[in-house]
């Protein structure tokens, strides 16, 4: 056969096997998303993380604030997908460059909201891979995930890069998870000689979680979380992050929750016990527990949420406060407050009056929230009453954190698309006497455009 | 030989974008009005948002055994869940 024949008759074989290639490869392309506005007039909202404002003659102003995500899902088969999530955040206006109010997403001028726009705004929330295994019949994720505890989020619900495995045996499923949140390995310095690479300082969690379908209307579930935290090790260094998070060496946590519903109501307890050492000094012993749920009443549903965070006010023996990952990746949201905990609608400013750490600094809280929502049509709306209280008193005596009363209304526009407006207030209680005597009562109004596809 | 080849490559990128064009004219003749083009709806590519497939996977699920078999039903719902699940991580409060 002579070259040009041996050349045609590749090029034949070549485009057979594109076009007998081409259903294979197919994809499957999801995309969804969602894009929110939010306005606010208020006297307690500083931007970003920074905490609801407790202050004698807080100024009101009026502030914007818009969220994108974006995902895309390239779906081989019902087997195969690829998750990417990315997340746009702009203030309007944008945030001053010096404002440590901002968070990561927005400060140091990352922010399109300024004149002209055109800053790097884009994060990356999501990118792993969903695979179920062949070999195991076991669910894989692998890569940068979102995970939440079973706890309601009172411990950890965060995006953090790990792998994932969950495996169902008839009414039983099987979670057994790890995740590295932190690789803190100092840079290798001109001859230093000390320094190893990475994985040296690091903080893992281990899970190990198990749901048992009881029957159709009950599901009770057990969990084991283990902390291992290097990276506090690393803190004496010069060259080492000075910062650890979280702020102890060793944590175990066990807890028991259930999903139950009878009838018209959803109730869901849980309880969990965390022993560990803080330091090589001080031992960890801490617990939790609580529950939500939700009845359904006339057109619409009351729901109801409750916790208590273990505290301790003095700093001699064991450690007796709930621990927490970071106060930034904890959450209650079935409060459905605005103030007093981080509101569940939040976008960029995503914060409480005790900067969301539910541990108020080691004291402890407890949180009591009730309140009803319903729909009429195309209109819905909420109404919600909340307490909350550290456990234990604070250094001048005190204990009440406040009191707050909210309502919202809201009409759909188109079927992704929803209008509301929400106001919010709190009755400042006695926690903050010692700090801010004179302080006003927060509040706020809020006005929202929430669009997702 | 050469003349085979030929026409068995020519038929092969023939028969592809014939494939191609008659789909698209069976999908959007000239004779319609281009509702994709006028009022975006009923597009070539058109997907569904997360509300409607979520609707979708219900009304599918309600069909029940008369058309699913149950191994069926079961995946539906499972896809139901995880679309429920997408729609809470993107609406998700915090960083």
């Amino acid at each position: 056969m002579s070259f040009q024949k041996k050349l045609l008759a590749f090029a034949a074989v070549s485009a057979l096997s594109a076009a007998t290639a081409v259903p294979a490869m197919a994809l499957e392309n999801e995309f969804h998303g969602m894009f929110k506005f939010m306005g606010y007039q208020t006297n307690a909202l500083q931007g970003g993380d920074a905490k609801v404002l407790a202050s004698d003659d807080a100024r009101s102003g009026f502030f914007a604030e818009q969220r994108a995500r974006i995902m895309y899902i390239a779906k081989a088969n019902d087997n195969l997908k690829l998750v990417t999530h990315f997340e746009l955040d702009t203030r309007f206006g944008g945030i001053k460059v010096t404002d440590g109010k901002g968070y990561k997403g927005t400060y140091n001028g990352n922010d399109s909201g300024n004149l002209d726009a055109d800053a790097l705004t884009l994060e990356t929330k999501n990118v792993y891979l969903d695979f179920n295994c062949p070999i195991t019949g076991a669910n894989f994720k692998v890569g940068s995930q979102p995970w939440t505890d079973a706890y309601q989020s009172l411990f950890l619900s965060a995006d953090m890069t790990g792998v994932y495995a969950t495996k169902k045996y008839d009414a039983f499923t099987g979670s057994l998870g790890w995740f590295r949140f932190d690789d803190n390995t100092p840079a290798i310095a001109a001859g230093d000689t000390t320094n190893v690479g990475a994985g040296k300082y690091t903080a893992d969690l281990i899970v190990v979680d198990g749901k048992y379908a009881l029957n159709k209307d009950i599901t009770l579930g057990a969990s084991y979380y283990n902390i291992q935290n290097d990276t506090a090790l690393t803190s004496a260094t010069t060259t080492a992050p000075t910062v650890s998070i979280p702020n102890y060496e060793l944590l175990h946590m066990i807890g028991l929750n259930a999903d139950m519903k009878f009838g018209d109501a959803v109730v869901k307890p849980f309880a969990a016990y965390q022993f560990g050492e803080k330091n090589s000094t001080t031992d960890i012993s801490a617990y939790a527990f609580g529950a939500t749920g939700k009845v359904k009443a006339g057109p619409g549903s009351v729901n109801f949420a409750a916790y208590y965070l273990s505290g301790d006010n003095n700093n001699t023996g064991d450690v007796k406060s709930f621990q927490t990952v970071t106060a930034g990746t904890t959450y209650f949201n079935a409060a459905n407050m605005w103030l007093l905990q981080r509101p569940n609608q939040a976008i960029n400013t995503s914060t409480s009056l005790v900067g969301n750490d539910n541990t108020a600094k080691g004291l402890g809280t407890t949180g009591v929230f009730a309140g009803y929502e319903g729909t009429m049509d195309k209109v819905f709306y909420n109404a919600n009453a909340g307490y909350m209280m550290t456990n234990k008193k604070n250094a001048a005596g005190d204990k009440s954190i406040g009191t707050e009363i909210n309502a919202q209304v809201g009409y759909k526009l188109y079927d992704n698309l929803s209008a509301s407006v929400a106001g919010a207030y709190v009755f400042l209680g006695n926690y903050f006497d010692a700090t801010a005597p004179d302080a006003d009562n927060p509040y706020l109004f809020n006005v929202q455009l929430s669009y997702a596809f | 030989m050469r003349r085979v080849m030929l026409v068995l490559i020519g038929s092969l990128f023939l028969a592809t974008s014939t494939g191609t064009v008659t789909t698209a004219f069976a999908q959007q003749t000239q004779a319609e009005k281009n509702e994709c083009l006028l009022a975006s709806k009923n597009c070539k590519d058109q997907v569904d948002d997360i509300y409607k497939r979520m609707q979708r996977l219900d009304k599918e699920i309600k069909k029940g055994t008369k058309v699913y078999t149950p191994q069926e039903l079961k995946r539906l719902q499972e896809k139901l869940a995880e679309t429920q699940q997408t729609l809470k991580d993107l609406e998700k409060p915090g960083h």
